[in-house]
Protein backbone atom coordinates (compact mmCIF):
# COMPACT_ATOMS: atom_id res chain seq x y z
CA UNK A 1 0.00 0.00 0.00
CA UNK A 2 1.50 3.28 -1.01
CA UNK A 3 2.27 5.90 1.98
CA UNK A 4 1.19 9.92 1.72
CA UNK A 5 2.14 12.18 4.15
CA UNK A 6 -0.40 14.93 4.77
CA UNK A 7 1.36 18.43 6.35
CA UNK A 8 -1.50 21.13 7.11
CA UNK A 9 -2.62 23.01 9.96
CA UNK A 10 -6.44 23.79 8.86
CA UNK A 11 -8.36 20.63 10.01
CA UNK A 12 -10.76 20.27 7.27
CA UNK A 13 -8.74 20.70 4.71
CA UNK A 14 -6.57 17.84 6.29
CA UNK A 15 -9.37 15.72 6.92
CA UNK A 16 -10.84 16.35 3.64
CA UNK A 17 -7.68 14.58 2.40
CA UNK A 18 -7.13 12.44 4.76
CA UNK A 19 -10.45 10.83 3.93
CA UNK A 20 -10.09 10.89 -0.09
CA UNK A 21 -7.24 9.25 -0.06
CA UNK A 22 -7.67 6.26 2.61
CA UNK A 23 -10.79 5.54 1.05
CA UNK A 24 -8.91 4.98 -2.46
CA UNK A 25 -6.52 2.80 -0.44
CA UNK A 26 -3.73 4.71 0.76
CA UNK A 27 -2.09 5.21 3.86
CA UNK A 28 -2.03 8.51 5.15
CA UNK A 29 -0.11 10.30 7.97
CA UNK A 30 -1.12 13.74 8.95
CA UNK A 31 1.29 16.28 10.64
CA UNK A 32 0.44 20.24 11.30
CA UNK A 33 3.29 21.68 10.71
CA UNK A 34 6.62 21.16 8.14
CA UNK A 35 9.18 20.97 10.67
CA UNK A 36 6.98 18.20 12.27
CA UNK A 37 6.94 16.39 8.75
CA UNK A 38 11.25 16.59 8.94
CA UNK A 39 11.16 14.62 12.22
CA UNK A 40 8.12 11.63 10.98
CA UNK A 41 10.53 11.69 7.59
CA UNK A 42 13.93 10.85 9.88
CA UNK A 43 11.67 7.63 10.70
CA UNK A 44 9.09 6.88 8.06
CA UNK A 45 9.34 6.49 4.44
CA UNK A 46 6.44 7.73 2.16
CA UNK A 47 5.88 7.80 -1.48
CA UNK A 48 4.44 10.90 -1.63
CA UNK A 49 3.55 14.13 0.27
CA UNK A 50 0.72 16.41 -0.19
CA UNK A 51 1.97 19.55 1.68
CA UNK A 52 0.03 23.07 2.13
CA UNK A 53 1.63 25.84 1.76
CA UNK A 54 1.57 28.96 3.94
CA UNK A 55 1.51 27.27 7.28
CA UNK A 56 2.46 28.63 10.72
CA UNK A 57 6.86 27.81 11.19
CA UNK A 58 8.97 26.78 7.95
CA UNK A 59 6.42 27.31 4.85
CA UNK A 60 5.48 24.43 2.25
CA UNK A 61 8.06 25.74 -0.53
CA UNK A 62 11.06 25.74 2.09
CA UNK A 63 9.95 22.13 2.96
CA UNK A 64 10.06 21.21 -0.52
CA UNK A 65 13.62 22.69 -1.19
CA UNK A 66 14.89 20.81 1.94
CA UNK A 67 13.71 17.64 0.96
CA UNK A 68 15.34 17.73 -2.47
CA UNK A 69 18.61 19.01 -0.65
CA UNK A 70 18.84 16.45 1.84
CA UNK A 71 17.20 13.95 -0.42
CA UNK A 72 18.23 14.36 -3.81
CA UNK A 73 18.10 11.09 -5.58
CA UNK A 74 15.17 10.05 -3.20
CA UNK A 75 12.41 12.41 -2.68
CA UNK A 76 8.89 11.39 -2.39
CA UNK A 77 6.50 12.74 -4.96
CA UNK A 78 5.81 16.57 -4.04
CA UNK A 79 1.98 17.77 -3.85
CA UNK A 80 1.08 21.48 -3.27
CA UNK A 81 -2.21 22.05 -1.43
CA UNK A 82 -2.50 25.66 -1.48
CA UNK A 83 -4.76 28.05 -2.58
CA UNK A 84 -2.16 30.17 -4.21
CA UNK A 85 -3.50 30.03 -7.92
CA UNK A 86 -2.27 33.02 -9.79
CA UNK A 87 -0.26 32.19 -12.58
CA UNK A 88 3.57 33.75 -10.56
CA UNK A 89 2.47 31.84 -7.40
CA UNK A 90 2.28 28.67 -9.08
CA UNK A 91 5.59 29.11 -10.69
CA UNK A 92 7.35 29.88 -7.55
CA UNK A 93 5.98 26.95 -5.95
CA UNK A 94 7.03 24.55 -9.07
CA UNK A 95 10.34 26.16 -8.77
CA UNK A 96 10.69 25.39 -4.98
CA UNK A 97 10.59 21.67 -6.77
CA UNK A 98 7.06 20.73 -6.13
CA UNK A 99 5.59 18.02 -9.05
CA UNK A 100 2.09 18.94 -8.91
CA UNK A 101 0.07 21.49 -7.61
CA UNK A 102 -3.69 21.20 -6.33
CA UNK A 103 -5.52 24.35 -5.50
CA UNK A 104 -8.05 24.74 -3.36
CA UNK A 105 -10.84 24.27 -2.62
CA UNK A 106 -9.91 20.72 -4.17
CA UNK A 107 -12.09 18.25 -5.95
CA UNK A 108 -11.57 14.58 -4.08
CA UNK A 109 -10.07 14.09 -7.76
CA UNK A 110 -7.79 16.53 -8.27
CA UNK A 111 -5.89 15.18 -5.22
CA UNK A 112 -5.96 11.78 -5.92
CA UNK A 113 -4.61 12.44 -9.63
CA UNK A 114 -1.95 14.50 -8.20
CA UNK A 115 -1.11 12.20 -5.61
CA UNK A 116 -0.59 9.51 -8.37
CA UNK A 117 -1.68 10.42 -12.25
CA UNK A 118 -1.51 7.12 -13.16
CA UNK A 119 -4.09 5.61 -10.85
CA UNK A 120 -7.80 4.81 -11.54
CA UNK A 121 -9.80 7.43 -9.95
CA UNK A 122 -12.65 4.74 -9.43
CA UNK A 123 -11.03 3.36 -6.60
CA UNK A 124 -12.05 6.15 -4.71
CA UNK A 125 -16.24 5.49 -6.29
CA UNK A 126 -17.64 2.94 -3.68
CA UNK B 1 -58.27 5.24 19.92
CA UNK B 2 -55.83 7.99 17.79
CA UNK B 3 -58.33 10.80 16.34
CA UNK B 4 -57.50 11.86 12.79
CA UNK B 5 -55.89 14.29 13.46
CA UNK B 6 -53.53 12.83 15.78
CA UNK B 7 -52.83 10.05 13.27
CA UNK B 8 -52.54 13.08 10.23
CA UNK B 9 -49.98 15.46 12.70
CA UNK B 10 -47.75 12.10 13.46
CA UNK B 11 -47.78 10.74 9.90
CA UNK B 12 -46.70 14.73 9.38
CA UNK B 13 -43.49 14.46 11.37
CA UNK B 14 -42.24 11.42 9.37
CA UNK B 15 -42.69 12.73 5.97
CA UNK B 16 -40.43 14.71 4.22
CA UNK B 17 -40.76 18.69 3.30
CA UNK B 18 -43.55 19.26 0.51
CA UNK B 19 -41.17 21.51 -1.20
CA UNK B 20 -38.08 21.25 -2.03
CA UNK B 21 -35.50 22.92 0.86
CA UNK B 22 -33.60 26.18 0.39
CA UNK B 23 -30.32 26.15 2.02
CA UNK B 24 -29.62 29.88 3.08
CA UNK B 25 -25.97 29.56 2.72
CA UNK B 26 -24.78 25.98 2.41
CA UNK B 27 -24.07 24.89 -1.37
CA UNK B 28 -25.06 20.56 -0.76
CA UNK B 29 -24.53 20.47 -4.50
CA UNK B 30 -20.98 21.88 -4.47
CA UNK B 31 -19.86 19.91 -1.36
CA UNK B 32 -21.65 16.69 -3.37
CA UNK B 33 -19.42 17.43 -6.34
CA UNK B 34 -16.30 18.27 -4.42
CA UNK B 35 -16.44 15.09 -2.53
CA UNK B 36 -17.63 12.85 -5.71
CA UNK B 37 -19.59 9.37 -5.30
CA UNK B 38 -19.17 8.70 -1.37
CA UNK B 39 -21.76 9.46 0.89
CA UNK B 40 -20.12 8.13 3.49
CA UNK B 41 -17.02 11.34 3.29
CA UNK B 42 -19.78 13.97 2.73
CA UNK B 43 -21.00 13.20 6.23
CA UNK B 44 -18.23 12.37 7.99
CA UNK B 45 -16.70 15.75 6.64
CA UNK B 46 -19.88 17.86 7.26
CA UNK B 47 -20.13 16.52 10.91
CA UNK B 48 -16.50 17.96 11.24
CA UNK B 49 -17.13 21.29 9.48
CA UNK B 50 -20.36 21.31 11.90
CA UNK B 51 -18.18 20.72 15.27
CA UNK B 52 -14.81 22.23 14.37
CA UNK B 53 -16.67 25.55 12.49
CA UNK B 54 -18.55 25.99 16.46
CA UNK B 55 -15.26 25.80 17.83
CA UNK B 56 -13.71 28.34 15.12
CA UNK B 57 -16.94 30.88 15.86
CA UNK B 58 -15.83 30.65 19.30
CA UNK B 59 -12.73 31.03 18.90
CA UNK B 60 -13.12 34.65 16.83
CA UNK B 61 -14.98 35.98 19.21
CA UNK B 62 -12.87 35.24 22.17
CA UNK B 63 -10.16 36.62 20.49
CA UNK B 64 -11.72 39.75 19.33
CA UNK B 65 -12.80 40.26 22.98
CA UNK B 66 -9.67 40.20 23.69
CA UNK B 67 -8.32 42.34 21.25
CA UNK B 68 -5.40 39.74 19.78
CA UNK B 69 -5.16 40.62 16.07
CA UNK B 70 -2.82 38.01 15.71
CA UNK B 71 -5.19 35.38 17.03
CA UNK B 72 -8.15 36.76 15.38
CA UNK B 73 -6.84 36.74 12.35
CA UNK B 74 -5.69 33.10 12.49
CA UNK B 75 -9.05 32.06 13.86
CA UNK B 76 -11.00 34.55 11.59
CA UNK B 77 -9.18 32.74 8.81
CA UNK B 78 -9.63 28.76 10.29
CA UNK B 79 -13.20 29.86 10.23
CA UNK B 80 -12.85 31.16 6.26
CA UNK B 81 -11.54 27.58 5.34
CA UNK B 82 -14.27 25.26 6.99
CA UNK B 83 -16.88 27.75 5.39
CA UNK B 84 -15.29 27.64 2.05
CA UNK B 85 -15.86 24.00 2.26
CA UNK B 86 -19.34 24.07 2.80
CA UNK B 87 -19.58 27.04 0.19
CA UNK B 88 -21.30 29.32 2.62
CA UNK B 89 -20.35 32.28 0.28
CA UNK B 90 -22.63 34.74 2.59
CA UNK B 91 -20.63 33.34 5.97
CA UNK B 92 -17.22 33.31 4.17
CA UNK B 93 -17.24 36.61 2.83
CA UNK B 94 -17.67 38.16 6.27
CA UNK B 95 -15.12 35.77 7.52
CA UNK B 96 -12.95 37.07 5.06
CA UNK B 97 -13.30 40.77 5.87
CA UNK B 98 -12.70 39.80 9.67
CA UNK B 99 -9.60 38.46 8.91
CA UNK B 100 -8.58 41.15 6.86
CA UNK B 101 -9.30 43.70 9.37
CA UNK B 102 -7.23 41.79 11.88
CA UNK B 103 -4.18 41.02 9.10
CA UNK B 104 -4.50 45.02 8.20
CA UNK B 105 -3.89 45.88 12.34
CA UNK B 106 -7.12 47.61 12.90
CA UNK B 107 -6.99 47.47 16.67
CA UNK B 108 -10.97 47.65 16.86
CA UNK B 109 -12.81 45.18 14.69
CA UNK B 110 -16.66 46.79 14.42
CA UNK B 111 -19.30 45.34 16.55
CA UNK B 112 -21.27 45.22 13.67
CA UNK B 113 -19.34 43.16 11.77
CA UNK B 114 -18.40 40.37 14.24
CA UNK B 115 -22.59 40.15 15.30
CA UNK B 116 -23.12 40.05 11.40
CA UNK B 117 -20.70 36.82 10.91
CA UNK B 118 -22.02 35.37 14.16
CA UNK B 119 -25.74 35.93 12.61
CA UNK B 120 -24.36 34.23 9.26
CA UNK B 121 -22.70 31.61 11.23
CA UNK B 122 -26.54 30.58 12.76
CA UNK B 123 -27.62 30.72 8.98
CA UNK B 124 -25.15 28.12 8.47
CA UNK B 125 -26.08 26.15 11.49
CA UNK B 126 -29.30 26.03 10.97
CA UNK B 127 -28.77 24.23 7.25
CA UNK B 128 -26.47 21.53 8.53
CA UNK B 129 -29.19 20.68 11.28
CA UNK B 130 -31.05 20.38 8.16
CA UNK B 131 -28.90 18.01 6.25
CA UNK B 132 -28.23 16.21 9.26
CA UNK B 133 -31.96 15.64 9.84
CA UNK B 134 -33.26 14.98 6.51
CA UNK B 135 -30.26 14.40 4.25
CA UNK B 136 -27.65 12.16 5.49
Amino acid sequence: MKQVLIVEDNPMNAELARLVLSRAGYETAVVERADYAMDFLAGNRVDAILTDISMPGMSGKEFCRRLHEHQPNGCPRMVAFTAFAMPHQRQSIQEAGFDAIVVKPARAEAILNAIDPERNLMDFVK
Amino acid sequence: MKSFATVVASEMTRMPPARPHTYNDFDLAAVRDVIGERPDVLLELVMLANKVGGEQMAEVNASAAARDLARLRFAAHNLRNTLTFLHATKAMAVAERVESLATHHEYVIPSELLMQLNVAFEDVLADLSYFFQFES
